[in-house]
């Protein structure tokens, strides 16, 4: 019974692993327009039936400015702009998650020239 | 007296007299030997400090050739790292972008004054067969474009300048990484382990500072003859 029971446990093991395998990438990016943050990132899995939400948040310092939202299968867009003030930091997060697994949200900064 | 003490006096006696001479030839009013300014130098390093003199005497010409060469390169690397601290705009010129990896993440990150110019519209010439462009997506530094076919297979064409306020993260759950060439641009192909899935393309165009990624449901030999085909469609107004 226990010399089957572990190759089966193996197998099982492994095929959790190879489903959890995937390429997934995201780019944010912070640019200005004067006075305006133009917020953007995409979010890719590799299967296109992979649900994606994502939500992308602007902070200035670590007050929350705006944040904007989008889901879709396989590939996300998500952009937006608010208005800024010259010379502030401002950073951009994105969450995203993939089939309900949450990923590590993603990170860039920007000054407000 | 020791042996020492009376070597200390018989130096000091032939320094004094050395000096001496050095004077006096100053002074002499004949045609003589009228000392170099070199000569001078030399003396006078000879009189302040003998053993130091000699030491520098001795040393090998290719030594001292090196240690200019080296005074040369610090000079040199000093200026160059005072440019790159305080000019963002050198800085960018030189370093645009890092590719650090660590377990199963691959980061860009780039520096450098965000492009203010609007990017270029680029497309895959060479699509297989089917696939027509369904839709763009352009934010001010990056743009996606989706291809589908009639089967609802996708190709996604992603391309951004490469500054600051702008990153893009891998992550690989291991999957391969295997560096390649597109054309005449360095590149990195990752490679999905799971059948079924994409497979994904990223390469870098240093001279227009942008980094592109395509992915889709192709192989290595596929998803690269379509980044070859990458070109303008559109340049912007």
């Amino acid at each position: 019974m226990c010399a089957l029971a572990i190759p089966v446990l193996l197998t099982l093991m492994l095929t959790a692993q190879a489903a959890d395998a995937r390429i997934e990438w995201a780019n944010p990016e912070l640019s200005f327009e004067g006075t305006t943050a133009v917020c953007s990132a995409s979010c890719r899995a590799d299967s296109t039936k992979d649900k994606i939400e994502a939500t992308i948040t602007l902070y200035q310092g670590d007050s929350y400015a705006a944040s904007w939202s989008n889901s879709g299968t396989g590939f996300v867009r998500v952009s937006g702009s608010c208005d800024v003030q010259r010379g502030k930091s401002y950073k951009l997060v994105v969450d995203y998650s993939i089939n309900g697994t949450a990923k590590q949200p993603k990170t860039v900064t920007g000054t407000c020239p | 007296m020791t042996e020492q003490e009376l070597d200390r006096i018989m130096h000091r006696v032939l320094l004094d007299s050395m000096k001496a001479e050095a004077e006096q030839a100053g002074e002499d009013q004949g045609p003589s030997f009228e000392p170099t300014a070199r000569h001078k130098r030399q003396m006078r390093a000879m009189l302040e400090d003998p053993r130091r003199w000699l030491r520098r005497r001795e040393r090998p010409l290719w030594r001292r050739a090196a240690q200019r060469a080296a005074v040369i390169l610090l000079m040199c690397i000093l200026a160059f790292g005072g440019v790159m601290a305080f000019s963002p705009a050198a800085r960018a010129g030189v370093i645009r972008w890092v590719m650090e990896r660590y377990g199963n993440r691959i980061d860009f990150v780039y520096s450098g004054e965000q492009n203010r110019e609007a990017l270029p519209e680029y497309g895959i010439a060479e699509l297989p067969e089917g696939y027509v462009e369904k839709e763009r997506y352009a934010a001010p530094g990056n743009v996606s474009v989706i291809y589908e076919d009639q089967n609802e297979d996708f190709i996604y064409l992603t391309y951004n300048y490469m500054h600051q306020g702008a990153q893009i993260y891998f992550t690989l759950n291991g999957d391969d990484v295997s560096d390649i060439m597109v054309g005449q641009m360095k590149g990195q192909f990752l490679e999905s382990h799971v059948p079924g899935n994409s497979n994904c393309l990223t390469w870098i165009d240093e001279d227009k500072n942008i980094q592109f990624i395509l992915d889709g449901n192709w192989g290595a030999v596929d998803l690269l003859h379509m980044a070859e085909s990458v070109s303008l469609c559109k340049t912007p107004n």
